[in-house]
């Protein structure tokens, strides 16, 4: 924890401010796609040392990141947090260390129920119905937490993938070989090019959407050093994943390509199952 | 006097212009054709191209219906098969290209082997190499026991190491003495591992330029394993073998052996010392400075430049030494 | 007074017959030559040795110079066409022969570079380096800036920084097909090194669309002038450095796109720096080093590998283009005169020297006598209106013949031109030639011959003396 920073205020937020804050870290789920946790706690049986529900809430506000958020839900009973770009396996972590805190401090012992929140679509109001229903299930199965599935999935999201390679017979290959793969909420865009410039000029790389580039170094043009260089100076770099293609086997270039943006590096000729593999890979590591 | 030859000449400019006029028209006739064999090949691709991807892909079966009908469809699934033999590999795919091939190609290929002109030949033994088609390997033995051209030799030897590797080097082993230093790092490059092992155990049998090849190329193959071996060949009478042998356990890119590396900074030969001034920079500073100080002076400019990123630290040490000294 | 004037008329007219015969007998030859061995190579697949060449484990590192002199215009493609290039290992070194414009401003800013040190090795004696950049987008990409030298000192700088035991010249204002390294590089890589220098084919790029140093679309220039130099770079290449090359014979390979072995190079003296066809001279001084030497390696011409360039396109810079060359040409022959029926120098010295003397070199003064005559015959009429007519068509067959025959060979071997109308546009303009592009280009040449003449009685004993020294020394 950033000690620079505790001294800052940090309050349970009420059920007016809530649905607010929800709203806004959802906004940011969407646009850097990584999943927030929604955590919903629920205390057992009576405070024995004589902690009310308000001190133990407290004594959650300290102990998460600085990113959480505390929120009172409107029962009793309960504490809900808020944990963006955590999912839940960082969750579940935080709980076994919050319950150890607990029972060293000889208060009571807790139940949680764990949300994934991913899609744009859910509200505030639906998760904690659902996380509710996931402490129900808890206290039934006695497990300390539950982890519950709004059904709502990942929206489905565009991904471009554009594919230069000077061969024409090769680059459609590969376009269909990435067009066979199947990644769930994923929907590929592929475009094929035969140089860098074709590429640049296209206006193909000006929106939003996350682009995967698989590019060969030698390109007729603007090779694959130039449109690397390209699409790094550009002021939404980070959308673009960079896998270069080389025929150049040598460690020099290797290190010289990765030290210049690119992601992964294949040498060819490669296997197209292995490639397959790799760009699946690459398209899973987008949401996280 | 003169009037005969003018009528000559005037005949003869005549004749020669008339023939350049009929060549003409036979190109563009034979260019007509030609643009018609590639408007039927870009055609065939068109069409093709997809299922041809699904069968090499693994998922499903070659259909009738990609087997070349001519001259201009041979041309574009070889079109199909070169670009993905150059840009993937994968042994699925080169046995579904060996099998259709040896299926639909052979019997073209054959003609083309018996062809007199010297470019068709050597584009079928390429393809024939390429491709793997080995129903072939017959008729590629019978075209090596004929008079054929350099070219021509070498791609004989890369098939017969392809399709026939046990006992190459024995049937070979003769032979690499006029093929050149390219051509041999090619084809011990190339050669599976049991075969490889063959060439180097009988070094001593090998052409010179073979010999140094192949001590090239273990150091390309960076193999841990082949050290003793290399060790051994630094004792060789050969100096050109010895430069090499140390030139190749400088690639295997680790910390030399101490024995080794104090014989090569001693060494009277330059290129020794050289390389072994590039095998200093593996090694912790300490330990490089002992051996660069024997190098500082080196009569060889190579040498010193070389060493040249040791530079600051070696004035340094000479500082230490003579404060310690004085 | 007649009986003089015939007997003149007769001499002249002799000895022209006499040139023209073995010029054309030559020719025939060297067509013949071409013919064979582009039938040969006609259907081969070259794409298969350039994969297998492209392969890091078996080729040579090449440094690649590049000269430029206020090259603003063209260096920027000519660097992307060489960044370009399918090739393993190369480092680029655009050397900046001090231009007054802003050469090196423009590469400096277009490639992202920084002042960075690289080591060389002072093997030749060069004007001072300045300073030494390097590209922080493509990290085998160098400018170093020179004071200003001339072009041979400007690569003999190259050749000091470059790293690599091969270095490649080209141009900076020409442009490499991306293979075209591959290609050069071919027989040097396959001979064992005997091969020490090796040259491509040199095309004419005017009228083509050029985009980033990529050759998109190969049209004919609409300009006849330009038309007329493409006919003429064809010939010259088919009807002069394929069998030259056959034979070990080559003495000019264009230093548009040649590549050297750097030990050879430096063992002939480098470049040498005060003639003016630098590039012809080097040659002939690694011819001259291999023969006196008794050394069995050899220069080739190499027909496939292209390298595009600008020809010049108004006539007045054509004019002193090849003032220049015909200067360098003759300087470059007289200053190894003693090769000249010398056996010791086989056939370079027996048939190239010679070849070089009598066609190259004067045979224009003899095709200008050529023309003088025709037009004298004519209007003296009589008996020498037929030594007019014969002369004529030996004339038509000399140029025009020629010229539609190798238009034709080319088209049917290499295809340049793929469309059907440029060939023939080429054909018909080669009809033309012999009543304007030939005689001009002859004038020129001559202007080129008295003007070095000229040069040559002023440059004293001392510059021939070196010159000699450098090609003999070891």
């Amino acid at each position: 924890m950033d000690h620079s920073v505790e001294h800052a205020p940090r309050e349970l937020l009420g059920s007016g401010q809530v649905g607010y804050v929800f709203d806004l870290l959802k906004a940011n789920v969407v646009r850097s796609r990584r999943t927030m946790a929604f955590v919903l706690i629920g205390f057992e049986g009576e405070f024995e040392a004589g902690e009310t529900e308000d001190q133990i809430c407290a004594r959650l506000v300290k102990s998460v990141r600085m990113t959480d958020a505390v929120f009172s839900a409107a029962l009793p009973g309960e504490c809900g947090l808020l944990m963006p770009q955590s999912g839940k396996e960082e969750a579940a972590a935080f709980l076994r260390r919050f319950s150890k805190e607990l029972r060293s401090a000889g208060t009571t012992e807790i139940r949680a129920a764990v949300l994934e929140v991913q899609h744009p679509g859910l509200s505030f109001e639906q998760s904690l119905d659902l996380a509710r229903g996931g402490l129900v299930e808890a206290a039934a199965s006695g497990e300390t937490v539950a982890f519950v599935d709004a059904g709502l999935g990942r929206r489905t999201e565009t991904v471009k993938v554009s594919v230069l390679d000077p061969d024409p017979l090769f680059r459609e290959a590969l376009s269909m070989s990435i067009g066979s793969l199947r990644v769930p909420s994923v929907e590929l865009d592929v475009r094929t090019f035969g140089d860098g410039l074709d590429l640049l000029e296209s206006g193909w790389t000006a929106s939003w959407h996350p682009h995967l580039v698989i590019l060969n170094d030698v390109l007729p043009k603007q090779n694959g050093l130039d449109v690397l260089h390209a699409l790094r100076q550009m002021p939404n770099e980070q959308k673009f994943t960079v896998l270069m293609m080389t025929r150049r086997n040598s460690e020099e270039d290797m290190i010289y390509a990765y030290e210049s943006g690119t992601d992964e590096y294949l040498v060819k000729p490669f296997n197209l199952r292995l490639f397959e593999a790799q760009v699946k890979r690459l398209l899973a590591r987008l949401w996280s | 006097m003169i009037g005969l030859p003018v009528g000559w000449v005037l005949g003869g400019v005549a004749f020669l212009l008339g023939l350049l006029l009929l060549l003409t028209v036979y190109l563009f006739i034979a260019r007509a054709a030609e643009e018609k064999r590639a408007r039927r090949a870009s055609a065939y691709l068109e069409r093709h191209a997809a299922a041809w991807f699904r069968h090499l892909r693994g998922f499903e079966p070659a259909g009738n219906e990609l087997a070349p009908q001519d001259r201009a469809e041979v041309s574009a699934v070889e079109e199909v098969f070169r670009s993905y033999l150059n840009n993937l590999a994968g042994e699925g795919m080169q046995n579904r290209i060996r099998e259709f091939s040896n299926r639909h190609l052979a019997g073209f290929y054959r003609k083309k082997l018996k062809s007199r002109n010297w470019s068709d030949r050597l584009n079928a033994l390429y393809r024939i190499h390429d491709f793997g088609i080995d129903a072939l390997a017959e008729d590629c033995r019978a075209l090596a026991r004929r008079e054929v051209s350099q070219e021509e030799r070498f791609q004989l030897l890369l098939i017969d190491l392809a399709f026939r590797p046990d006992g190459f080097v024995d049937r070979n082993i003769r032979l690499n003495g006029n093929i050149s230093e390219v051509e041999n790092k090619e084809l011990l490059f190339r050669m599976p591992e049991a075969v490889f092992d063959e060439a180097a155990s009988r070094l001593d049998e090998l052409e010179k330029d073979t010999q140094y090849a192949l001590v090239d190329v273990l150091g390309m193959k960076q193999d841990l394993a082949r050290l003793p071996f290399l060790e051994k060949l630094l004792g060789s009478t050969d100096q050109e073998l010895r430069i090499r042998a140390l030139r190749a356990v400088d690639a295997l890119g680790i910390r030399t052996p101490d024995g080794i590396l104090r014989r090569a900074v001693d060494s009277p030969v330059w290129q020794e010392r050289f390389i072994a001034a590039r095998m200093i920079r593996r090694l912790p500073e300490s330990e490089a400075l002992r051996y660069a100080e024997k190098l500082a002076g080196d009569e060889s400019w190579l040498v010193r430049e070389e060493l040249r990123g040791l530079g600051p630290a070696l004035e340094r040490r000479q500082l230490e030494k003579e404060a310690a000294l004085g | 007074m007649n009986q003089a004037l015939e007997w003149i008329m007769l001499f002249f007219g002799g000895l022209i017959f006499a040139y023209m015969l073995v010029v054309i007998v030559a020719y025939s030859l060297m067509f013949l030559f071409a013919f064979l061995e582009l039938k040969k190579q006609r259907r081969l697949d070259r794409r298969e040795l350039d994969e297998r060449f492209v392969d890091a484990f078996y080729s040579k590192p090449v440094s690649i110079l590049v000269p430029a002199y206020n090259e603003e215009a063209g260096v920027v493609a000519s660097i992307h066409s060489l960044l370009n290039l399918d090739y393993p290992q190369t480092e680029l070194l655009v050397i900046d022969d001090g231009s007054k414009d802003g050469t090196a401003a423009l590469v400096i800013g277009r490639f992202d570079m920084v002042p960075a040190e690289k080591p060389m090795l002072p093997q030749l004696q060069t004007k001072p380096v300045k300073e030494v950049y390097r590209s922080r987008i493509h990290p085998n990409l160098w400018l170093i800036r020179k004071e200003n030298g001339g072009k041979g000192d400007a690569l003999n700088v190259g050749i000091n920084f470059a790293r690599y035991p091969y270095f490649c010249t080209i141009d900076g204002d020409s442009i490499l097909d991306t293979r075209s390294l591959l290609r050069v590089m071919k027989p040097i890589m396959t001979s064992n090194g005997k091969v020490v220098a090796a040259g491509g084919n040199v095309r004419i790029v005017n009228g083509l669309t050029v985009d980033y140093g990529a050759v998109d679309d190969v049209r004919l220039s609409g300009r006849a002038l330009v038309v007329m130099q493409v006919v003429e770079y064809l010939r010259a290449f088919l009807m002069g450095r394929i069998a030259l090359s056959k034979f070990n014979m080559v003495l000019i390979i264009s230093g548009a796109f040649s590549v050297f072995s750097k030990k050879f190079a430096i063992a002939a003296g480098g470049y040498n720096t005060t003639t003016i066809g630098e590039d012809m001279e080097m040659v002939v001084k690694i011819q001259r080093f291999l023969k006196e030497q008794k050394l069995d390696n050899r220069v080739e011409f190499v027909p496939d590998p292209v390298c595009w360039t600008e020809a010049p396109q108004s006539l007045s810079i054509l004019r002193r283009q090849r003032r220049r060359w015909h200067q360098g040409l003759l300087e470059s022959l007289w200053a190894h005169r003693r090769m000249t029926f010398n056996p010791k120098y086989g056939t370079v010295g027996m048939i190239s020297f010679p070849y070089f003397w009598l066609v190259e070199c004067f045979g224009p003064v003899i095709e200008l006598g050529g023309y003088i005559y025709v037009i004298l015959a004519f209007f003296m009429g009589g008996i020498y209106y037929e030594y007019a007519v014969l002369l004529m068509l030996l004339f038509i067959l000399y140029g025009t013949v020629f010229s539609i025959g190798s238009v034709l060979l080319e088209s049917w071997s290499l295809n340049a031109f793929p469309k059907r109308r440029d060939v023939l546009r080429m054909m018909a303009l080669s009809f033309t030639e012999v009543v304007w592009y030939k005689p001009l280009t002859l004038v020129w040449r001559i202007e080129g011959l008295i003007r070095s003449m000229f040069r040559i009685s002023s440059w004293g004993e001392m510059e021939r003396v070196g010159a000699t020294t450098k090609g003999a020394s070891k």
